[in-house]
């Protein structure tokens, strides 16, 4: 039931930051309207790392407790990650072309590491996939998580300092906004707009753990009807 | 294309792409 | 002898079998190195023919060869055991398994090293870089490269072994971590070969040792749970 509300909260927020961040908050001096794309594009990028921040440690618990519900966990965050991670480089890619007059570039440390997050990631479920024994997939999948993790950092540092030899100037990053003199109505606008779907992530993660759960469920129960059919087949040979 | 192309493309994907892994959910957990 | 002093006799044990394995199946050493050089032709015909482009990339598809080849290396390395059930075996011995990550991870390196010097000399002849002057760097750009290769491929390549569908699983899952590593390694190639005029040698052959002492240490860390029920 509280989920509920939370959804229906969210789903609020949502709505309505969208239509704040789309025609409420003025449009950036330099960047003009395009700039609107930034709030969704770094909320995205904010909750793509949360979620791998989420899977990295429900796998260190997994490791340690060998509580299937930490494997539940850590699978909603990487599905609900990927999806994330994918808005945010589509988001960096939109903003891009309209503001540096390309879609990509290479020394964007942000776009780039999340572009290695999102192999990481698809990796990680694809590699779920080829495990049909609970523990040992959420074995598997906790190592692979952890050590992706810990390279996430590494490749964001490597990135930076590329960049930084390159010496390309990084217009309209939102470093400008997140910075305390920015204007108010932007830095009230982005942190509204990552409330709103910080919301909506925890009611997606809440509901695709009850769904990890049943299917664990329905698993277990297949695996036993098949072990009973086994069994019955022997008794009748 | 103009500016409002990228922006809706961008807004188009993202609250879309929302709108419908929640509906997906859903579904799945309705049918267990 | 202490307890580390143990471990690490154990891992040269380790290492030295596969090692000698690997020696006395000699086509898989040979037949990887013929693969890089491949590789190398074929970046040839892709880039090709003009010498100066070629050697500006040189330093690129150098440590793309290698992380290629790198690839075929590390899973060689672990089909071995598999063959005969013999990581089992292993598993069951009261055996550290940092010891046998170790080991492994050792082997590999041995072949990458020798790798790494074929490679090496294949790019300076067939693009045209003069090795010379910048050997030092370019050898200690080498192993740390190498180290960080077999570090995570030994890793994954344990991973895999058993997973159905293991011969495109062990790149896509390698091949992303390997990214740093890959730009840290071309960066200093690319400035040793040109004489370091920025001074940012240094900071990418650090970059390269903090990528390998944090892989090694993952994997050290993690390598028990791969055996038990990975």
């Amino acid at each position: 039931m509280k989920t509920r509300i939370l959804g229906w909260v969210a789903f609020v927020a949502v709505a309505v930051m969208a239509l704040v961040a789309l025609f409420l908050v003025p449009a950036d001096l330099n960047q003009g309207d395009a700039q609107r794309i930034m709030y969704p594009h770094v909320a995205s990028a904010w909750l793509a790392y949360l979620s791998f921040g989420v899977t990295a440690l429900a796998g260190i618990g997994w490791l340690w407790r060998r509580d299937i519900r930490f494997d539940s966990v850590a699978l909603s965050g990487a599905e609900i990650g990927v999806m994330f991670t994918a808005f945010a480089i589509w988001g960096g890619m939109m903003w891009g072309r309209p503001v540096w007059g390309v879609f990509w570039q290479w020394e964007d440390p942000r776009l780039t590491t999340t572009a290695v997050l999102l192999a990481l990631y698809a990796g990680y479920l694809l590699l779920r996939r080829l495990t049909d024994d609970p523990e040992r997939r959420a074995t598997r999948a906790a190592i692979v998580g952890i050590v992706a993790a810990v390279d996430i950092p590494i490749v964001h540092f490597s990135v930076e300092w590329w960049r930084g030899l390159h010496q390309t100037a990084t217009i309209g990053s939102p470093d400008k906004i997140l910075n305390p003199a920015a204007p108010v109505p932007f830095v009230l606008t982005l942190v509204g707009m990552v409330l709103a779907f910080t919301l909506t992530w925890t009611y997606l993660m809440i509901r695709r753990y009850q769904l990890a759960q049943a299917d664990l469920g329905r698993e277990e129960s297949a695996r036993v009807e098949r072990i009973m059919e086994a069994r019955a087949a022997e008794a009748t040979r | 294309m103009t500016d409002v192309g990228y922006i809706v493309a961008a807004y188009g994907v993202i609250f879309g792409g929302l709108a419908l892994y929640t509906v997906t959910l859903w579904r799945r957990l309705r049918r267990r | 002898m202490t307890a580390l002093r143990y471990e690490a006799r154990l891992a040269l044990a380790i290492a030295a079998k596969d090692a000698r394995a690997e020696m006395r199946g000699r086509q898989a050493v040979v037949s990887t190195l013929f693969f890089a050089a491949v590789v190398l032709l074929l970046f040839g015909f892709a880039l090709g023919p003009d010498r100066a482009r070629l050697a500006e990339a040189a330093p690129g598809l150098l440590w793309l060869a290698l992380v290629f080849a790198g690839v075929l290396a590390v899973s060689r390395l672990h089909l071995i055991e598999t063959d005969d059930g013999a990581l089992e075996q292993l598993a069951l011995y009261p055996v550290p398994r940092r010891a046998i990550y170790a080991g492994k991870a050792l082997a590999g390196l041995a072949v990458m090293a020798v790798l790494g010097l074929v490679v090496l000399g294949a790019v300076a002849v067939l693009f045209g870089t003069s090795i010379g002057s910048a050997i030092v760097p370019l050898l200690a750009t080498l192993m740390l490269g190498v180290v960080g290769i077999a570090a995570v491929g030994t890793f994954y390549a344990g991973l895999t072994v058993r997973l159905r569908a293991r011969e495109v699983m062990l790149p896509l899952l390698m091949l992303p971590i390997l990214a740093p590593l890959l730009l840290g390694a071309v960066k200093a190639t690319a400035a040793a070969l040109a004489g370091d005029p920025f001074g940012e040698l240094g900071a990418w052959l650090q970059l390269l040792v903090a990528f390998d002492v944090i892989m090694l240490t993952a994997g050290l860390a993690t390598y028990g749970y791969l055996l038990e029920d990975g």
